[in-house]
C-alpha cells in the first residue's frame, strides 16, 4: 500500500513537470527566433479594402446589387485607400528601429523561471499534493469502516432505496437521524416504517417528535393527530400529553394549556425530569414577562429526550448538546449495571455507542449484554441481530 | 491523482494568463514582433490547461468524489449520470471555471485564426483578453477554489438542488456563458483599439462575427431559461423581470445594439466611436451579469455581506474594467478619426435609431434592477419593481423600434428613399392590419391594444418577407430570374431576414400569450371536470409514485375537446431524497392555438381533492419558435463567406495580388 502510494506520487509529479516544461517552452519559443522588422499596420488595412472591393465585384456578379450601387460602394472604398496612402507617413514605422531586443532578454528569464517556479509554489500553497482520489466505487468496495457512523447510514440508506418495503431498516435509522438532527429525513423514516410495519404507539410517538422537532418545536397538525391516537391506544404515556398541551399553549389557548400543565406535574413522579421544565412553562403562563427558569436545570434521565430536555436542547450550544448526549448514555450505562436484565436497555446503549463513534464501548457493551442475559435466547438473538445491523466491532 | 493534476493545471493556467498581459503589451509598444508572438502559443496553453482543469472536475463528479469539497457539496451518488455532469456547472465554483474556459477558448481563437490581423492589434487583443482571464482566474484561486479538498470523503454528497434538475436548465448555462463571455472579445478589441489610438480597418470585419456568435448563443441561453422557467417553475409565465433574467437580458439588449452598430462601420466606417463605447458597455454588462448572479446581492444585500469576500473581489473586477475601460475610452476617443457623414433617412440612419432605442431600453432594465438593490443597501427599505415599471417603460421603447424595424433593411446606405420604402411596405401594413382585425374577432376580448400588438408583430414579420421579395424581384421578374436570385443572396440577408422574422413571431407570441391568456384556480376533487381554452380537463386523482431520486403525487387529467378524448395529462409534485425540496412537473398540452397547462398544488383535506392550476396560454409556443428562428438566423449571417475570417481570406490575397 505504501509502495503504491510512492509511486503513484512519483507519477503524479513527473506528470506536473512535464506540463509545467511543455507550457514554459511553447510559451517562450517565439522569444528564442530571431527578430523580424514588423509589417506595416497599413499593409493590413489595404488588405482589407482589396477583400471589399472583392466582395462587391462578387456581388456584382452574383446579381444582388446593381451596377450603380457597387460604382458607388467601390468609389468609396477606393476613397478609404487613398486616405490612407496620403496618411501612410505618419504611421509608427519610424520607431520600429527603437532598440529591438534591449527587453528581450530579462523577458525571457522572468517567464521561463517565473512559469515552472511559481505555478509549484502556488500549487504547494494551495494543493494538497499526493492526495489520491476518492471515487466512491473505491471507497465502497472498500471495507465499510465501524467507526464512522455516516459510512453506517449510508450503507442503510443505500439498502432503503432499493428494498423500500423494509420496514425493520425505517425503524432502525429514524432514531438515528434523530440522533443527528435530520428531523425531517427521521420523521419520513417513522412514517414509512408505519406505513410498512403498521401503526404502534412508540412508532407514531417517535414520528410525532420528529415532525415537532422538524417544525422547531411548533405542533404540526399531522404529529398532533399521531398523538392523539397514542394517548387513545396507551392513555398512561405522558410524553404524547406534554406535547398536547404544547400544542394548546401554542394554539392560544393559554388556560387549557395551563391546567394540563398542572394536572401532569401533580401526577409526575418528584424526580421526573420535565417536571421543572413544565412548572417553567405554567410559570410563565401564569406570569408573562417574569424571567423564566433555568430549563437546563431539568436533570437528564435515561429514557430518551422528552419535552423538556429537547426544549433545553434548543437552547445549547453544540458542545452542551454533546455534553448533555453523553451524560443521558453514562446514566443509562449505569443503570444497566444494577440491572443487566434490560434488553432493551443494552440494545439502545450498544446503539448509542455506535452512533457516537465510541467503538470500544460498543463492542464491550455488547459483551456485558451477552453475560448479563444469558439464558433469553430471544434476547440474545435481537442483541446478534442489532450487531450485525449496525456492523459493530466491524 | 487526476483532481490535483487539475488544480496544478489551474494554477498554472493563472501565471500563463499573467504573462500573456503583460509580454504582449510590452511587445506591442515596442514593437518587437518576438514578444508579441508570445501571446499566441499563450492562449492555445490557456485553453489545454483550463480543459485539463475542467475535465478534471468532471472527472471527480462522474466518478462522485467526494473527497473533493465541491462535489460533495453539490452532486450526490444516486444523481443521474446527465446531472451529475451539469452538476459540475451548477454551483459557483464550476460555474466560474467554465466561464474561464469559454473565455480562453475565445482567445485560443483569436490567436489561432487571427492570422490576417495587423500584428499590434493581435496582440494588444490578446494581452487584454489574457487580463480579463487573469482577474477571473485570481478570483477563483482566492475565494471559490473548485479544487479544495475535504478529508476524510463524506459518505454521501449533499445534492443539487432538485429545482435544477432539468434538462433545459442543466444545459442552458453554457449557452448563456458562451454568450456572456463572447462579447469578451469586442471588449478587448475596443481595449485594444484604444491603446494603440487608431481603428484599423479590419477592426469592424473582426468584431462583428465574435459579437454575432456571442448574440446567438445568448439569445438561445436566454431562450431556454425562459422555457424551463415556464414548465418547472409551475406559475404559467413564461418571462418575470426577475433580476436573474434581467442580468442576462441586459447585455442581450446592448449586444444586439452592438452587432447593428459594428454593421456599420464596417460598411460606412461611421459610429467608430460609439461602437467602441457600445463594445465596453456591452461586456461591462455581461460583467455585471455575472456579478449580480455571482455575488448573492440578488437573494438580499443582507446576503452579499455574509459572503463579502467573493461579493467584493467581483465587485472589484466589475470596477476595474468598465472604469478602466470607461476611463480610457474618455481620454482617448478624441483622438480617434470619426467616420463619414450620412443623412437620417437611410440605412445607417435607421441603424441609429435602433441603438438609441436598445441602450435606452438597456439602461431601462437597469435602473430597474438596480434601484431595489441600491435602494436597500442605502436605506434598508425593501423594495420590489415588477412587471408593471417594466410594462410601462420598455413597452412604450419597443413599439418605435419594432416599427421602424421592416424599414431599415429596405432603405438604402447614404441616403434613402422612405416613399418609396414606405410604398414598397403598403402590402405588409395592410395584411399586418387585416391579421389584427382578425385577432380581435377571434378572441373578442382582452384589452384594446392587444390587436394592435398582434398587427405589429405581423408588420415585423411581413416586412422581413417584403424585403426578400424585394432583393428577390418577385413578381417584377420571371420565375427562373427569382429562383436564381433566391439561390445567389447572400446567407447574410437570410440571416436578416429569419432574425427579424424571429422578433416578429416572438412579439406575435408574447402578445398572445400575455393578453389572452386563461386562468383557473380551484379545488378539485376527482371525477371533477375544469373547462379552459376550449379544453375539458377532468381529474383522476393523483397516485404516488417513485423515480430514481425523488418521490411523487402524479395526478392524471382526461383531456377532450368538444366530448372528443385529446389526450392525458400528468402533472406531478415531487420530493427529492437530498436535498429533500418539493418541486412542481407541470402537465402541457402543446399545440400551435396555444398550450394547455396544469399543475397540481397540496392536497386538500386528505379527501384526494387537490389545489388545481390550470391555464390556457394562446401562441405561447410562438415566443421560443421565434428565438430559436433568430439564432438560425445569427448562424447563417455567421456562416457567410463574406463574414468568414482567417485562413480563407489570407489564401485569396495572392491571387487578387497577382491581378493587380
Amino acid at each position: 500500500m505504501r509502495a503504491d502510494d510512492d509511486v503513484l506520487a512519483m507519477i503524479f509529479w513527473i506528470a506536473v513537470a512535464a506540463l509545467a516544461a511543455a507550457v514554459t517552452y511553447a510559451v517562450t519559443r517565439p522569444l528564442m527566433q530571431t527578430h523580424q522588422p514588423l509589417a506595416d499596420a497599413s499593409e493590413a488595412d489595404l488588405a482589407v479594402y482589396r477583400d471589399q472591393l472583392a466582395e462587391i465585384e462578387a456581388d456584382v456578379a452574383r446579381g444582388v446589387v446593381t451596377e450603380s450601387e457597387a460604382g458607388s460602394a467601390k468609389a468609396e472604398v477606393g476613397r478609404r485607400v487613398l486616405r490612407h496612402s496620403g496618411g501612410k507617413s505618419d504611421s509608427k514605422a519610424a520607431t520600429d528601429a527603437a532598440a529591438p531586443g534591449s527587453l528581450l532578454k530579462p523577458i525571457y528569464l522572468a517567464t521561463s523561471l517565473l512559469l515552472p517556479l511559481a505555478s509549484v509554489g502556488l500549487y504547494l500553497a494551495f494543493g494538497a499534493p499526493g492526495l489520491p482520489g476518492q471515487p466512491l466505487s473505491e471507497r465502497v468496495a472498500a471495507k465499510v469502516d465501524g467507526t464512522k457512523p455516516d459510512d453506517l447510514i449510508a450503507k442503510v440508506e443505500a439498502r432503503l432505496r432499493d428494498h423500500p418495503e423494509d420496514g425493520k431498516g425505517w425503524e432502525v435509522i429514524a432514531p438515528v437521524y434523530m440522533a443527528q438532527r435530520r428531523f425531517s429525513d427521521a420523521a419520513s423514516a417513522y412514517a414509512s416504517a408505519i406505513k410498512v410495519l403498521g401503526e404502534t404507539p412508540p412508532r407514531l410517538q417517535g414520528f410525532a417528535e420528529a415532525r415537532i422537532r422538524a417544525e422547531n418545536g411548533l405542533v404540526p397538525d399531522d404529529a398532533r393527530k399521531a398523538l392523539q391516537t397514542v394517548l387513545a391506544a396507551d392513555p398512561k404515556r405522558k410524553e404524547p400529553r406534554i406535547w398536547l398541551a404544547l400544542a394548546k399553549e401554542q394554539d392560544g389557548k393559554a388556560a387549557d394549556a395551563a391546567s394540563d400543565y398542572r394536572a401532569l406535574i401533580a401526577e409526575a413522579p418528584e424526580d421526573a425530569p420535565w417536571r421543572a421544565a413544565l412548572q417553567d412553562r405554567l410559570n410563565r403562563i401564569e406570569n408573562p414577562g417574569a424571567v423564566a427558569g433555568n430549563a437546563q436545570s431539568a436533570k437528564p434521565n435515561d429514557k430518551g429526550p422528552t419535552a423538556a430536555n429537547i426544549a433545553a436542547a434548543e437552547a445549547m450550544s453544540p458542545d452542551e448538546r454533546q455534553a448533555m448526549i453523553n451524560r443521558m448514555v453514562s446514566n443509562l450505562a449505569e443503570r444497566l449495571k444494577a440491572n443487566a436484565k434490560d434488553k432493551d436497555g443494552w440494545l439502545k446503549l450498544i446503539r448509542a455507542y455506535q452512533m457516537l463513534g465510541r467503538k470500544d464501548d460498543a463492542v464491550k457493551a455488547v459483551a456485558d449484554a451477552k453475560a448479563g442475559l444469558a439464558g433469553d435466547t430471544a434476547a440474545l438473538q435481537d442483541i446478534d441481530d442489532m450487531v450485525k445491523t449496525l456492523g459493530v466491532g466491524g | 491523482m487526476i483532481v490535483e493534476f487539475g488544480h496544478f493545471a489551474l494554477i498554472l493556467a493563472l501565471l500563463v494568463a499573467a504573462v500573456q498581459t503583460v509580454v504582449p503589451l510590452i511587445g506591442a509598444r515596442a514593437r518587437d514582433v518576438r514578444l508579441m508572438n508570445v501571446a499566441e502559443p499563450a492562449a492555445l496553453a490557456q485553453l489545454a490547461l483550463l480543459s485539463i482543469a475542467f475535465l478534471a472536475l468532471m472527472h471527480a463528479y462522474v466518478t462522485s468524489d467526494f473527497s473533493v469539497a465541491n462535489v460533495a457539496a453539490n452532486s450526490h451518488s444516486t444523481k443521474p449520470m446527465l446531472y451529475k455532469i451539469s452538476g459540475v456547472w451548477g454551483n459557483h465554483e464550476g460555474s466560474m471555471l467554465l466561464w474561464v474556459l469559454i473565455l480562453a477558448l475565445f482567445g485560443a481563437a483569436v490567436a489561432a485564426f487571427g492570422n490576417n490581423l495587423p500584428a499590434t492589434l493581435k496582440a494588444n487583443v490578446l494581452a487584454v483578453q489574457a487580463s480579463i482571464a487573469l482577474a477571473f482566474l485570481l478570483f477563483i484561486l482566492m475565494t471559490s477554489d473548485p479544487f479544495a479538498r475535504l478529508i476524510p470523503a463524506p459518505a454521501d454528497g449533499r445534492g443539487l438542488n432538485p429545482i435544477l434538475q432539468d434538462p433545459a436548465l442543466a444545459f442552458h448555462p453554457p449557452f448563456l456563458y458562451t454568450g456572456y463571455v463572447g462579447f469578451s472579445i469586442a471588449f478587448s478589441f475596443a481595449i485594444a483599439a484604444l491603446i494603440e489610438g487608431r481603428i484599423d480597418a479590419a477592426w469592424a470585419r473582426w468584431v462583428r462575427p465574435w459579437t454575432l456568435a456571442a448574440w446567438m448563443f445568448l439569445t438561445i441561453g436566454i431562450a431556454m431559461g425562459s422555457w424551463w422557467a415556464y414548465y418547472e417553475l409551475g406559475w404559467g409565465g413564461w418571462w418575470f423581470w426577475d433580476p436573474v433574467e434581467n442580468a442576462s437580458f441586459m447585455p442581450w439588449l446592448a449586444g444586439t445594439a452592438l452587432v447593428h452598430s459594428a454593421l456599420v462601420m464596417e460598411k460606412r466606417e461611421a459610429l467608430k466611436v460609439w461602437t467602441i463605447l457600445l463594445a465596453i458597455l456591452t461586456f461591462s454588462l455581461s460583467l455585471m451579469g455575472t456579478f449580480i448572479l455571482r455575488s448573492g446581492v440578488l437573494t438580499s444585500v443582507h446576503s452579499f455581506a455574509v459572503d463579502p469576500e467573493r461579493g467584493v473581489f467581483i465587485l472589484g473586477i466589475l470596477v476595474l474594467f468598465t472604469g478602466g475601460g470607461l476611463a480610457m475610452f474618455a481620454t482617448r476617443a478624441k483622438d480617434m478619426r470619426t467616420g463619414g457623414l450620412f443623412q437620417p433617412v437611410s440605412r445607417e440612419g435607421t441603424l441609429v435609431l435602433n441603438n438609441l432605442l436598445l441602450v435606452t431600453s438597456a439602461a431601462t432594465v437597469l435602473i430597474g434592477t438596480l434601484y431595489p438593490l441600491i435602494l436597500e443597501a442605502t436605506t434598508g427599505d425593501k423594495i420590489s419593481v415588477g412587471p408593471p415599471f417594466f410594462n410601462m417603460t420598455f413597452g412604450p421603447l419597443m413599439l418605435p423600434l419594432l416599427l421602424a424595424m421592416p424599414f431599415g433593411p429596405l432603405l438604402a446606405w447614404k441616403r434613402g428613399d422612405l416613399a418609396g420604402v414606405a410604398q414598397r411596405l403598403a402590402f405588409a401594413i395592410v395584411a399586418a392590419l387585416v391579421l389584427g382585425v382578425a385577432a380581435y374577432a377571434l378572441f373578442n376580448r382582452g384589452p384594446w391594444l392587444a390587436p394592435f400588438g398582434i398587427a405589429l408583430g405581423c408588420f415585423v414579420m411581413l416586412g422581413a418577407l417584403t424585403e426578400w421579395a424585394t432583393r428577390v424581384k418577385l413578381g417584377a421578374a420571371g420565375m427562373d430570374e427569382v429562383v436564381r436570385r433566391a439561390i445567389n443572396l447572400p446567407r447574410a440577408s437570410y440571416g436578416t431576414l429569419l432574425a427579424h422574422f424571429g422578433i416578429g413571431l416572438m412579439v406575435v407570441g408574447i402578445v398572445g400569450t400575455t393578453a389572452y391568456q386563461e386562468e383557473r384556480i380551484l379545488v378539485m376533487k376527482p371525477g371533477e371536470t375544469v373547462t379552459v381554452g376550449g379544453y375539458d380537463a377532468t381529474f383522476k386523482g393523483a397516485t404516488p409514485g417513485r423515480g430514481p431520486n425523488y418521490r411523487e403525487d402524479i395526478a392524471a387529467f382526461d383531456i377532450t375537446r368538444n366530448g372528443a378524448a385529446v389526450t392525458k395529462l400528468e402533472p406531478s409534485k415531487r420530493i427529492y431524497d437530498a436535498p429533500p425540496q418539493p418541486t412542481t412537473e407541470s402537465g402541457i398540452l402543446a399545440s400551435w392555438r396555444g398550450d394547455l397547462y396544469i399543475v397540481i398544488g397540496d392536497e386538500q383535506g386528505g379527501s384526494g381533492a387537490y389545489a388545481v392550476r390550470a391555464y390556457f396560454n394562446p401562441l405561447v409556443r410562438f415566443i421560443w419558435i421565434g428565438s430559436l428562428i433568430m439564432f438560425i438566423g445569427g448562424g447563417l449571417s455567421l456562416a457567410d463567406r463574406r463574414l468568414r475570417v482567417g485562413a480563407p481570406v489570407k489564401s485569396r490575397r495572392p491571387q487578387i495580388i497577382a491581378a493587380e
